[in-house]
């Protein structure tokens, strides 16, 4: 399926080590370990637009704005252990807020969708679309609104919970 | 604490995988009294590592070691297979159909489709017989030696009032390996919906809790886990002696052999015999002819997704609950050769939404995921015809992390499968339709689940790899026993055959074996 191409695409820059940075931390100091690994984190600006970023990607307005803060942070944390993602990150961004005169998230809504478009076939896109369906649909908040139990064993499965109750049919 | 065997050892067999093929020949020759020792590359999952997570599950269980796809195949992920004890009988959907009397004849039946290198099995269907029924017994198929059916889930429902509307009548839950009674030491099927994550409760038959077990009761057994095979040797006159493989640290080991029998799928099983070759075998072992790794089938495969106008939750139950089998016959007033499966196939909610597009977002997009609990779903599964260039080959450059060539699927999708799979949407979606869908989506599928015909049996060298029995032309003690062996991918999910193959490919090596000649 397309869908398993573009996973194993991203497991492979999940899979990619942090590169030179780092490993040149055997010869320097503590304290400019610690500056380098600063380096990796993303702004607080930057977490606010992968939130918002997240949210108009699949909007389900009666989540909490929480659930798309963590997906934010999730992906911070990401991008603090992997250069790659963290680029990625940085420069779709600068990106995206380069497209007007004013940054993304100060936009209104309408405009924010208009940008996305435009955007749409650039990897970081890409990647954001499937970070935010991996990260929501695996998360039970968002499992409740869709009436989707997830695990079954936990309540002896189905057998005795509606597996075949369909009324519907003619 | 289960045998274990010495490395210089020249009297047991070695079996390479510890699947459907593998699992159960090692076991009915483990049953004989004959010594096995079978090597499988991926590792041991207890009960307790089975959760009801498909994310989690697939980094657990999946062979996740490069491949590529070219043509008509995903590039990146183009089979979906699993490495693991138990093999992809940990992963699969346990739909147990026998191939039909006259699937075992395609070229007769069929005629010659230009541009195929269509052949018939050099076995009879009247000689497979008896070992589908001994695999069904094996595997507790529903529907079959008294076993009761399994009730209808909702998705299953579905699916069934839609071909009843349209006409089709006796539309049944299907042979499924899954116990509907307890049976076999394990519990019956409790409808938990993640069969394809592996089962819980065990009630799905897989290799992993019932063949390696009752093996390794033998004392004639021993399997060795996370132990991929680089090469098969041989001596100076051809004969296979050993194979060579390396342990998770990365430590070789040569473990000698009397007999060795090939069950990684159809994709590591040539490419093991292509990354053997030695000068006494410059295209590989069993490549004189330069049929290993061609003939590759995948089966005509697509997703369809359906918006129903009440509640359905596909999720509930079995996953693959019931199949229209009406389409599965030759019928040339279609125009194209053979036919096809209608199987319910539900999606969890993340594959809901990276299967109904590959591209949307936003707000009528995440709508459109709100009301999963609407979806119903299926899947195609459809006859794939052999071409000499569908094949398996090795890289040119590019190396696994033990410096062998990885495999490349070539892979082009033919006339046929195009005729085939838009007469099979059309009839899905008429069938969803029929009971007021409101939107069938159709998915396409690149990634092979079914891998066939790439080491395949033939009358004579000059069309296939293995003789009658699975035994490689020109190579008296080395076996093919996976998927492999299929002379044609017949309309059905390949496992059942895979079964009855290694029951009746045990029973010929004992055979040999008694009378020295193995």
């Amino acid at each position: 399926m397309i869908e398993n191409t573009r996973r194993l695409f991203l497991q492979t820059i999940a899979g990619l080590a942090a590169l030179p940075m780092l490993s040149q931390s055997r010869w320097l100091s503590a304290a400019s370990v610690e500056r380098t690994m600063k380096i990796q984190e993303l702004s607080g600006h930057e977490i606010r637009t992968l939130q918002l970023l997240s949210y108009q990607l699949f909007p389900h307005d009666e989540l909490s704005a929480d659930v798309y803060y963590e997906l934010a942070t999730s992906l911070a944390e990401r991008a603090k252990k992997n250069q790659a993602i963290f680029i990625l990150f940085q420069s779709g961004i600068q990106s995206l807020d380069k497209l007007d005169s004013s940054p993304w998230v100060d936009l209104l809504h309408e405009q924010q969708l208009d940008q996305l478009q435009q955007i749409e076939d650039t990897e970081f896109l890409k990647y954001m679309r499937n970070a935010t369906i991996e990260f929501l649909y695996r998360d039970p908040r968002v499992w409740k609104k869709l009436e989707y139990a997830g695990p079954s064993i936990g309540f002896g499965g189905y057998i005795n919970h509606g597996f075949n109750d369909i009324d519907w049919l003619p | 604490m289960s045998r274990q065997f010495d490395l210089n050892d020249p009297s047991v067999v070695v079996v390479i995988g510890s699947g459907a093929g593998g699992g159960v020949l090692a076991n009915e020759l483990a049953q004989q009294g004959i010594d096995v020792v079978c090597l499988e590359a991926g590792k041991r999952l207890k009960m307790t590592d089975i959760v009801n997570d498909p994310a989690a599950m697939f980094g657990k269980v999946t062979w996740l070691d490069p491949r590529e796809g070219s043509g008509d195949i995903s590039r990146n992920f183009p089979t979906y297979l699993c490495k693991t004890v138990g093999g992809t009988t940990v992963h699969w959907t346990a739909l147990s159909l026998r191939m039909a009397p006259h699937e075992i004849t395609p070229l007769s039946t069929y005629g010659k489709i230009v541009g195929t290198s269509m052949i018939d099995w050099p076995i009879s269907y009247q000689e497979l017989d008896p070992y589908y029924s001994k695999a069904e017994l094996k595997m507790g198929v529903s529907g079959t030696h008294g076993l009761p059916l399994h009730p209808a889930n909702n998705n299953f429902l579905v699916m069934k009032a839609g071909a009843e509307k349209l006409g089709y009548k006796d539309i049944t839950t299907t042979h499924s390996a899954i116990n509907s009674i307890s049976r076999d030491g394990r519990s019956k099927c409790l409808q938990l919906g993640f069969c394809k994550s592996g089962c819980i409760v065990g009630a799905k038959w897989s290799t992993l809790y019932t063949e390696i077990p009752k093996a390794e009761e033998t004392e004639h057994f021993e399997i060795r886990p996370e132990s991929m095979v680089l090469r098969i040797e041989h001596d100076q006159y051809g004969k296979i002696n050993g194979v060579v493989y390396v342990d998770n640290s990365g430590v070789t080991y040569e473990q000698k052999a009397r007999t060795v029998c090939v069950a990684g799928n159809s994709i590591e099983t040539p490419r093991l015999l292509l990354n053997s070759e030695s000068s006494l075998f410059p295209d590989g072992i069993g490549n004189g002819s330069g049929n290993v790794g061609r003939h590759y089938m995948k089966h005509v495969f697509a997703r369809l997704l359906a918006l129903m106008p009440g509640k359905v939750n596909m999720q509930r139950g079995i996953q693959q609950s019931g199949s229209l089998e009406h389409e599965a016959g030759h019928e040339p007033s279609r125009n194209f050769a053979s036919g096809y499966h209608i199987e319910t196939a539900p999606v969890h909610p993340e594959m809901l939404a990276k299967s109904l597009s590959n591209t949307d977002w936003g707000a009528d997009y995440a709508s459109l995921i709100e009301q999963y609990p609407y979806f119903a779903g299926a899947l195609i599964c459809g006859e794939d015809f052999s071409f000499a260039n569908n094949r398996i080959t090795l890289h040119n450059n590019r190396k696994d992390k033990y410096g062998l060539p990885i495999p490349v699927l070539n892979y082009k999708d033919s006339d046929n499968n195009r005729a085939m799979r838009e007469h099979a949407i059309k009839t899905t979606t008429a069938m969803y339709e029929a009971v007021g869908a409101k939107k069938v989506f159709h998915v396409p599928m690149l990634t092979a689940a079914h891998n066939m015909g790439t080491c395949r049996m033939a009358e004579t060298e000059t069309d296939g790899v293995c003789d009658k029995w699975g035994r490689v032309f020109g190579v008296n003690n080395l076996f093919i026993s996976d998927g492999s062996q299929f002379s044609s991918a017949m309309t059905a999910n390949p496992t059942l055959t895979i079964v009855a193959l290694a029951i009746r490919q045990a029973e010929y090596i004992q055979e040999q074996l008694g009378k020295g000649n193995l």
